[in-house]
């Protein structure tokens, strides 16, 4: 099933903004909000890693999410953020072009994906909340992680 | 608070929240300064100890393992980004004319010293953006990989130093060419290059 199991109450999410289209993830994962720093390039990476930055001597990858979706790059600004993410030991930073709000979503305004569409690439969308008459896509973002993680072990 | 042994009243120092101040400034008085202390030292399987006496002074012993990676490396620039090759790999530095460079079987090769040895042209394996054309005299750095040579060409050196091998995270664990990274004096991030993927 595409959604994670979840208890059955109020969940809170960080929401952020790509351009237009607003996200949302677990706060459950997120570790902190870091404004925009400088990143360091790694070769032999996929389009969308940026490199890795230095934060506080943890060295900790970046991924960009607007080339990850295939939307045009930005020039970081005053607004952007690397949203650091932690799954057990697994480290990731995610940029982002704004950070908007911490949100509770309730289970009953959460939409499922599988409702709308089949397509399997999209597993890691977890849902469409409905929240104050905007839509915001819920992502899982260890699904990128592991993505890569299996990914790698295929290319070495 | 009596009862307790000097040792017990030392570790409370260490307790989180635990504060002398009567004010809090922008540097001290929160109580978190010595408890972080402890905490990152003991990650890093190290001890931090006090010796005190009354009018004589204090003294704080921070003790760190030295199994942390720590090796030799030598610091090289392409282009704008720093990389670091394990000391231990390198067998000699020269330095080339463009014309040196000569091409055997579709393999560019330098002499020296009678031995041909393939060149690797690190720019382009590891597609650096800016790295410097045209140079009059080219940077090689002979690398050792068993009893084979290869010769990697760099924009320039940066210098010898010890680096801390840090790990570049499970998400990247296993990009090629690269075995991880350091962070350099200034907080940059140099990366350490993979000398076995890269030579020939």
């Amino acid at each position: 099933m595409a959604n994670n199991d979840v208890e059955k109450n109020n969940r809170q999410f960080v929401v952020f903004k790509l351009g237009d289209q607003e996200f949302g993830v677990d706060i459950h994962n997120v570790s902190i909000v870091e404004k925009y720093m400088n990143i360091t390039r790694v070769p032999s990476t996929p389009i969308y890693i940026k490199g890795v930055i230095n934060l506080r001597g943890e060295i900790i990858p970046i991924m960009s999410l607007r080339a990850k979706f295939g939307l045009p790059e930005k020039e970081a600004d005053d607004d952007t953020r690397i949203i650091i993410f932690k799954f057990n030991d697994v480290v990731m930073g995610v940029i982002v072009d704004v950070v908007s709000e911490v949100a509770y979503f309730d289970d009953e305004n959460i939409e499922s994906v599988t409702s709308i569409t089949n397509d399997r690439s999209l597993d890691y969308i977890t849902g469409i909340a409905k929240h104050e008459g905007r839509l915001i896509t819920l992502l899982n973002i260890e699904k990128f992680a592991l993505e890569l993680m299996s990914k790698d072990t295929a290319e070495r | 608070m009596a009862s307790l042994s000097d040792k017990e009243v030392i570790e409370y120092l260490f307790k989180p929240s635990f504060s002398t101040a009567d004010e809090v400034t922008d540097l001290s008085g929160r109580g978190v300064g010595l408890d972080v202390v402890k905490t990152k030292i003991e990650a890093l399987g190290g001890v931090v100890e006090v010796e005190t006496a009354w009018g004589k002074g204090t003294k704080f012993s921070i003790r760190i393992p030295l199994t942390l990676a720590i090796i030799q490396a030598l610091l090289v620039k392409i282009g704008s980004e720093k990389y670091a090759i394990p000391l231990s790999s390198i067998s000699e530095i020269v330095n080339v004319k463009p014309e040196e460079i000569r091409m055997v079987r579709n393999q560019e090769v330098i002499l020296l010293r009678n031995m041909v040895i393939p060149v690797v042209r690190l720019n382009e394996i590891l597609e650096v953006p800016d790295s410097i054309e045209n140079q009059k005299a080219i940077t090689c750095v002979i690398v050792k990989k068993g009893d084979k040579l290869s010769s990697f060409l760099v924009d320039s050196l940066v210098g010898q130093q010890e680096i801390v091998i840090k790990s570049l995270g499970k998400v990247l664990s296993n990009i090629k060419y690269i075995a991880g990274a350091t962070i350099l004096g200034d907080g940059n991030v140099a990366l350490i290059l993979d000398v076995n993927s890269l030579a020939l």
